[in-house]
């Protein structure tokens, strides 16, 4: 990640514009303790949480760049949901639906961006527009399969 | 020589009160020395 991650612009950029990054080495007794209430399962792992140590979003194991970015796109918009700023949320996941039309991904935010406009507009045929879309772009996601129960 | 990106913090606490003053989020990068 130190490597060919994090040097990416588009990585650091991001990270720069919306977190505050912090970094424990699970190898270190300090920061290892400090990482317990977090309770770690494996390394790497990454989670995005708010100030108050909430968590919106966990991922365990290397990410590329290329993916890297989705997920704190992704992770940022599910920590504005989380406080209270629905309607910058499903800003920011329209953008990132249009952005990332390919890669691992690009399910989760159709996904998101479906449930979260539903949240702020109550509106049932948009939350059915875009799990339409996404069954029909990604019919093998697992969130494909949580996006199937409007058809029932 | 690696270029280090990112400004990682080391304290969560602190990171914590950082974000809280600059409505941002936290990322956590838990990793381990192989």
């Amino acid at each position: 990640m130190d490597t060919v991650v994090y040097p990416q612009p588009a990585v650091s950029q991001f990270v720069d514009a919306h977190f505050v990054p912090v970094k424990l080495n699970l190898s270190e007794t300090a920061e290892a303790a400090q990482a317990r209430e977090l309770v770690p399962l494996w390394t790497p792992t990454f989670i995005i949480a708010d100030a108050r140590g909430r968590e919106v979003h966990r991922e365990i194991g290397y990410l590329p760049a290329e993916d890297f970015v989705p997920m704190l796109t992704l992770a940022y918009a599910k920590g504005l949901f989380a406080t209270a700023r629905g309607e910058e949320a499903v800003r920011v996941l329209g953008e990132a639906v249009e952005r990332y039309t390919r890669g691992y991904f690009a399910p989760e935010i159709l996904y998101w961006r479906a449930l979260v406009g539903y949240n702020v507009t109550h509106d049932r045929e948009q939350l059915q527009h875009y799990w339409g879309l996404l069954r029909q772009a990604f019919p093998d996601s697992t969130w494909a399969v949580r996006a199937s129960f409007p058809r029932e | 020589m690696v270029q280090e990106a990112v400004a990682w913090r080391h304290d969560l606490a602190a990171a914590r009160e950082e974000a809280r003053e600059a409505q941002k989020l936290v990322l956590v990068d838990l990793w381990r020395t192989t």
